[in-house]
């Protein structure tokens, strides 16, 4: 049973070694061998960078190029027309006198100044004169008394001074509006 | 000299010690590649970029955790993964689901070659058993070494290979008793 067993191994895996992978194609060899020249030995970016080449389809080369030529016909029409232009007659020559004279002009600068200035002022002797002269009060003396049924008041009349006009204003008036 | 000293030679521009590389390890890439896909074209794209990709950062490489054959086949391994991801769902990656009998090449290719019969068993195996059966049984890789290329752990590796070998094992069944060239299946009892 065993070895039953151990041959049907074997035979599973003759079978399986019946099938081989096929033969490796040239090209891998080729296509792994340039792809790692091109990784090793690559030039350095400034070199790759001043010898790269970019592909243009020709019809657009063409095109740059006619472009190119009449762009530069123009140009040449415009610098030969401009040029008899510049060509112009020598113009007269003038007498040109020059005189230098010195003028002085006067700078005035001007600075304002501002100031407070606080003046005691006196006010003027006539309007002193009509001002009402304040005198010392007089020194009324005042008494009074009562005799018997009638009171009496003692007046010191010296240094009264009556006044020039009198004006005398009467009211008229009712029993019943005295007191 | 060492894988590693060839390496750092050939990145500083050393044509002679990246073809002694190259053509070292080359094959193994290449088959591997193309028995994931079952392209040559594929499998060529594959290693041109793998071992582009070493020359471009050779840093990747640790020399310390696995030789330059397992780097290479890890590198090509994760390139047919995402190719067979952009091809197929993600349940048709799982590799617990049973074959289908519509997908099944073998009733198509009765009376051909054994070789063409294997071949087609093998396609009919999801990629993670596909690539398990692969290494272990064309590349003669240790489970260890194939749990570092499909970064898994070797117990993963090893269900893999045992479910991928046991689908082959009946999908080959006919032909295997047989024992012959031709891949005509035996009409049983």
């Amino acid at each position: 049973m065993q070895n039953a067993n151990h041959q049907n191994e074997s035979k599973f895996i003759e079978a399986l070694k019946e099938w081989d992978a096929p033969e490796i194609p040239a090209s891998l060899d080729q296509r792994v061998f340039a792809s790692y020249s091109a990784h090793v030995h690559r030039a350095p970016f400034w070199k790759r960078f001043f010898t790269a080449s970019i592909p243009v389809p020709a019809p657009l080369v063409a095109a740059a190029a006619l472009l190119l030529l009449v762009a530069g016909g123009v140009a040449w029409a415009a610098l030969k027309s401009s040029s008899v232009q510049v060509v112009a007659q020598p113009a007269p020559p003038i007498n040109t006198i020059t005189k230098t004279e010195i003028v002085e002009v006067p700078v005035v600068q001007e600075r304002i100044v501002t100031r407070i200035i606080y003046v005691e002022k006196k006010a003027p002797q006539s309007l002193m004169a009509q001002l009402p002269s304040v005198s010392q009060p007089s020194e009324i003396k005042l008494a009074s008394h009562v005799a018997g049924d009638n009171a009496y008041t003692n007046v010191d009349l010296s240094g009264y001074q009556p006044v020039e006009e009198m004006k005398v204003r009467i009211i008229k008036g009712s029993a019943a509006n005295e007191q | 000299m060492t894988d590693g000293n060839l390496l750092q030679t050939a990145v500083h521009g050393d044509d002679a010690a990246f073809r002694v590389l190259y053509e070292r390890h080359r094959d193994a890439v290449f088959r591997f590649a193309y028995r994931m896909l079952q392209s040559v074209e594929l499998a060529e794209e594959i290693t041109h970029d793998c071992f582009l990709s070493l020359i471009k950062k050779p840093a990747r490489f640790d020399a310390s955790r696995a030789s330059l054959k397992t780097y290479l086949c890890a590198a090509a391994r994760n390139q047919a993964i995402k190719h067979l991801q952009r091809e197929m769902s993600h349940e048709e990656l799982n590799p617990d689901l049973p074959i289908s009998d519509h997908w099944n090449p073998l009733k198509q290719v009765i009376g051909a070659e054994l070789s063409t019969v294997v071949r087609n068993a093998i396609a009919v195996l999801p990629p993670l058993q596909r690539e398990a059966v692969i290494l272990f049984e064309y590349e003669d890789l240790s489970l260890a070494e194939i749990a570092l290329i499909v970064n898994a752990d070797v117990g993963t590796v090893k269900a893999r290979l045992h479910r991928g070998r046991e689908k082959l094992r009946q999908l080959l069944a006919p032909y295997v008793k047989q024992g012959a060239q031709t891949a005509s299946p035996s009409t049983g009892p």
